[in-house]
């Protein structure tokens, strides 16, 4: 029996191992997006170093594409085949009164025939080139180590200098150690040949890019801690405080006007090697510091200036700007990666440059000619009336009794669309972010809104760089600019 | 121990597979359940966001909308309810995925059309992707108040299965904890239940050895406890036994040695006489007496022989020997009485006979039973010298009472040996061998009966044959 129960033993354990190690049947009904993308670009990277002459990695090669299709084409420009008119106007209300859409605007498209998708992936920044950069921003400037300034103290006397820029590997270390050598994100105070003084944060991205942020430290006009000061809006904060100065007084203090700015924003840009990219928006805007609590007072303004946004142009399509920076994983899945809008921020006062902000550059990995067909004007007119209904109607749903800090909900509110634009939008899929994201034709709407609160009281919300609703103008589906998708 | 090892091994190899079969059966339950639970869960969450994207896109009145504004409207209240868990398809053509995940269209359509219910839904079974479970449902037929839309929905039941294995695991640490209590108890308990084994077997090679006085305790009430027990009384039987026919043994030596000697003498006097009458020329009368002597002699050792065959008869035959059955007392009284008429007449002797009750019968074999009361009365015949012999019978025994010598007192425990005369020259002349005694005592014995004998010098001797109590003997 001891034989028996040996090798009934030894018959059970082999069925259980052969059990085991049988392959289930393959179903392939879902994939991840991630190895999916994984295997396109296993299948695809010969086909894409065959395809890089005709792609465009300088937009002159897309506009040479583009133009002849222009050539060939029916002779109409984009606006007449999309049968846009130069100014829209409708009023859309909702059922109960409380909504009211009022457009009167101007429609701004691109002067093309048509818009090619553009496919980009993030820019992985060479040692090379950041110290192209540093260069480029401050010259021969020292470096100093900005730990005590991110407490508060700016004296850069009494900090250590260090010899020259930062170098990035890639192991990554302590960022509260920014010594020359391994670092992944700098903390530092810089001080140019002419004498001037920046905070800057130099921060290697995970997906291999740098961010860069600069702001100037020894303005004539600068507060105390002016590395904890933002620059805002001056009309939207016009909204909030009455201590804002208008137009006028802005533009006195600034000491400089919108034109002149502008030049010296361009001079940066092209310094830095952005030839690429021009100013999508502007806007006048104050120096506020935001250290202390509760609302800022007139004490807290510091400088006047005017902010450049600048976005890339693409066969002369350029990229729209809007307020949001995009990134954002609300909602999102595991697995999901961030990744925000390229941005390039020049703000310029009285005393030249006062704060550079680069962040997500990106590179053009292909200029799709056929890049599909787009929508006509009325069509997405449609979508945008009912969709601008149906998306503000959410404001007046009272979440007081759910989670979450909610105030009570407004009574009315009435939207004035000033201005419609067809420009490029950056859209990628969160969890295949190996495959980069497209530039795709989008309807933005900019205005300002007035909203009688709960309390009654009127107030006029205006931003001109904020877009109520983006509108894909191949499939008129919305894009969420927040999530980029 | 053999027995031991087997019944160890064979009770926690039960006990392990038993264990593994509760928990594989038990876990394998509780994931089925826990997938089931899922899918069914997956449907509802379906139907309620179906139901919601129906109703947004109801109240704007969807079905009348346009291609363009109808979809539009369609993913935005897909995207808004099904969030990052759906995937919109219209017409095979895919409007939005919000997921991590690519999903075939083209196979969940027709697994749906194969295995879907009559609502069009598909519930496929847990795919594994990239570290996770998913449960995929396929709507083939979305109800959104506009046609031709179709949606996959996921469900990640990672957990059930993470949960399953840290079910598994701790299943399987507390099982193989529970099965070494187990083991060290069963052992414990096996070896403390089979240790009476050993001491069985120790106390066996003990009695094969001689030893008779050994006994295995038997403390436990079960079948070992049960064999000790019987495994004393065997070694007591067999003591017993051994004893017995250790004495056995010896008084047959005794008996065959008593039984030479008792030869020697009538051999002799043959011998001699028989060779005086073929060396020496006697006369008539010395030839007479001589041969005389030899036919008196030669009588001697056949009867000697008929005892002798009688009591080697008893002691061979033992129990075999008796045949009982119920006899009349008073009637083998008589028959006795009978037999010794002539001997009691010849030397002058009366005879009272008696049985009380007169109807008095006991289980005995009479033929054995009447030799014994012959050689009673016949020692009593030759103790007396005229007189009377009393021979009575009650319901406690046979008595046979003499007035005649009486025994020495320092020989009344010797009267019963095979042999044995109290008066050698008396017994020669009357012919006595010295066996009727230990022939009467043999006959008392195979029927259970006791055999007493009271006597006193010049007053005579009673032998009294006892019934004894039932369960002695055969007499019973």
């Amino acid at each position: 029996m001891n034989r028996k129960m040996r090798a009934a033993l030894v018959t059970c354990l082999t069925a259980g191992i052969l059990a085991g190690c049988a392959n289930p049947p393959q179903e392939t009904l879902v994939q991840a997006k991630r190895a999916a993308a994984a295997q396109a670009d296993e299948g695809t990277a010969r086909d894409a170093a065959q395809t890089d002459g005709a792609i465009a990695g300088s937009a002159a090669q897309a506009d040479g594409a583009v133009a002849g299709d222009a050539a060939q084409a029916d002779g109409r420009n984009l606006r007449e085949r999309l049968g846009a008119p130069r100014t829209y106007r409708s009023t859309a209300e909702d059922e109960d009164g409380k909504l009211k859409i009022e457009t009167d605007a101007t429609v701004e498209l691109p002067d093309v025939s048509a818009i090619p998708l553009v496919s980009v992936k993030p820019h992985v920044c060479t040692q090379k080139e950041l110290a192209a950069l540093t260069d480029a921003l401050f010259g021969d400037a020292k470096w100093y180590d900005a730990r005590e300034l991110v407490t508060g103290a700016c004296d850069a006397r009494a900090l250590k200098e260090q010899s020259g820029p930062f170098d990035f590997r890639e192991e990554p270390v302590d960022p509260w150690m920014p010594q020359r050598g391994t670092v992944e994100k700098a903390y530092a105070f810089v001080v140019t040949g002419e004498g001037s003084s920046y905070r800057c944060d130099l921060t290697r991205e995970k997906n291999g890019g740098v961010s860069v942020w600069a702001k100037r430290t020894d303005g004539t006009q600068t507060l105390p801690n002016a590395a904890l000061c933002q620059w805002f809006g001056r009309h939207s904060m016009q909204s909030l405080y009455p201590w804002v100065p208008d137009e006028a007084a802005h533009e006195k203090a600034a000491g400089i006007t919108g034109a002149q700015a502008k030049t010296i924003a361009d001079d940066a840009a092209a310094r830095l090697g952005f030839t690429d990219m021009q100013v999508a928006a502007s806007e006048p805007v104050i120096e506020v510091l935001c250290a202390k609590s509760g609302a800022p007072t007139a004490r807290d303004m510091g400088a006047c200036g005017y902010l450049f946004h600048y976005t890339r142009s693409i066969s002369g399509v350029p990229v729209t700007y809007t307020m949001i920076p995009g990134g954002s994983l609300a909602n999102a899945g595991e697995g999901a990666v961030s990744w925000a809008y390229e941005t390039l921020d020049i703000c310029v006062g009285r005393d030249g440059v006062e704060e550079i902000r680069l962040e997500n550059r990106c590179d053009i990995t292909a200029v799709l000619a056929d890049g599909g067909k787009l929508l006509p004007f009325s069509e997405i007119m449609a979508v945008y009336e009912r969709m601008m209904k149906l998306q503000e109607s959410e404001v007046f749903v009272d979440r007081r009794a759910g989670d979450g800090d909610f105030g009570a909900p407004p009574q009315t509110r009435v939207y004035r669309v000033s201005k419609i634009t067809l420009g490029y939008a950056r859209i990628y899929d969160p969890y295949a972010m190996d495959e980069g994201g497209v530039l795709v034709p989008v309807w933005d709407f900019f205005g300002e809104y007035d909203e009688v609160g709960a309390d009654g009281k009127t107030k006029t919300v205006s931003d001109e760089n904020r877009s109520f609703l983006t509108i894909n103008a191949m499939d008129a589906t919305l894009v969420d600019r927040w999530l980029g998708c | 121990m053999k027995l031991f090892r087997k019944l160890y091994m064979r009770v926690f190899f039960v006990m392990a597979a038993l264990t593994a079969g509760i928990l594989f059966f038990v876990l394998g339950a509780s994931w089925r359940q826990g997938i089931l639970d899922a899918r069914i869960h997956g449907i509802e969450e379906i139907e309620s966001r179906e139901y919601l994207v129906c109703e947004q896109l109801r109240r704007e009145n969807a079905a009348r909308l346009g291609d363009t504004e109808g979809d539009a409207l369609a993913v935005h209240a897909f995207r808004e309810i099904f969030g990052t868990r759906g995937a919109l398809w219209k017409d095979g053509r895919a409007l939005r995925n919000d997921t991590p995940y690519l999903f075939d269209r083209g196979a969940l359509e027709t697994r749906c059309a194969r295995n879907g219910d009559f609502r069009g839904l598909y519930a496929g079974s847990p795919q594994r992707v990239e570290g996770r479970w998913l449960l995929v449902f396929y709507r083939g037929r979305a109800a959104f108040a506009r046609e031709g839309y179709s949606f996959a929905f996921y469900t990640d039941v990672t957990d059930i299965y993470v949960r399953a294995g840290r079910l598994l695991l701790c299943g399987v640490l507390f099982g193989a904890g529970a099965l070494g209590l187990a083991a060290f108890v069963l052992y414990r308990s096996t070896a403390r239940i089979l240790a009476p084994l050993a001491q069985l077997r120790r106390a066996a090679e003990a009695v094969a050895a001689g030893e008779y006085d050994v006994c295995v305790p038997a403390e436990a009430d079960d079948e070992l406890g049960a064999v000790a027990k019987s495994f004393c009384t065997m070694a007591r039987q067999v003591r017993a036994q051994m004893e017995a026919l250790t004495a056995l043994g010896e008084e047959r030596t005794r008996l065959l040695g008593s039984l030479a000697h008792e030869m020697k003498t009538p051999m002799s006097a043959i011998i001699a006489s028989a060779d005086l009458l073929l060396t020496v020329r006697v006369g008539e009368c010395e030839r007479e007496r001589a041969l005389s002597y030899i036919l008196d002699e030669a009588k001697r050792l056949a009867r000697l022989s008929q005892k002798m065959m009688e009591l080697t008869g008893l002691y061979v035959q033992g129990g075999q020997a008796v045949v009982l059955e119920q006899t009349r007392v008073s009637a083998l009284l008589a028959d006795a009485a009978r037999a010794m008429e002539a001997a009691l007449t010849d030397k002058g002797l009366r005879l009272r006979v008696d049985c009380r009750p007169a109807d008095l019968e006991k289980r005995m074999d009479a033929d054995l039973a009447r030799s014994l009361l012959q050689n009673l009365l016949d020692n009593a015949c030759k103790a007396s010298d005229g007189g009377e012999i009393a021979v009575s019978a009650d319901a406690r025994g046979m008595y046979v009472r003499d007035f005649g010598r009486g025994i020495p007192p320092e020989e009344l425990f010797r009267v019963t040996e095979a042999f044995y005369r109290v008066d050698r020259s008396r017994a020669q002349r009357t012919g006595g061998l010295g066996l009727g005694l230990a022939l009467c005592a043999q006959i008392a014995k195979l029927h259970g009966w006791a055999l007493e004998i009271e006597s006193e010098p010049g007053a005579g001797t009673t032998v009294s044959v006892l019934w004894q109590t039932p369960g002695d003997g055969l007499g019973s």
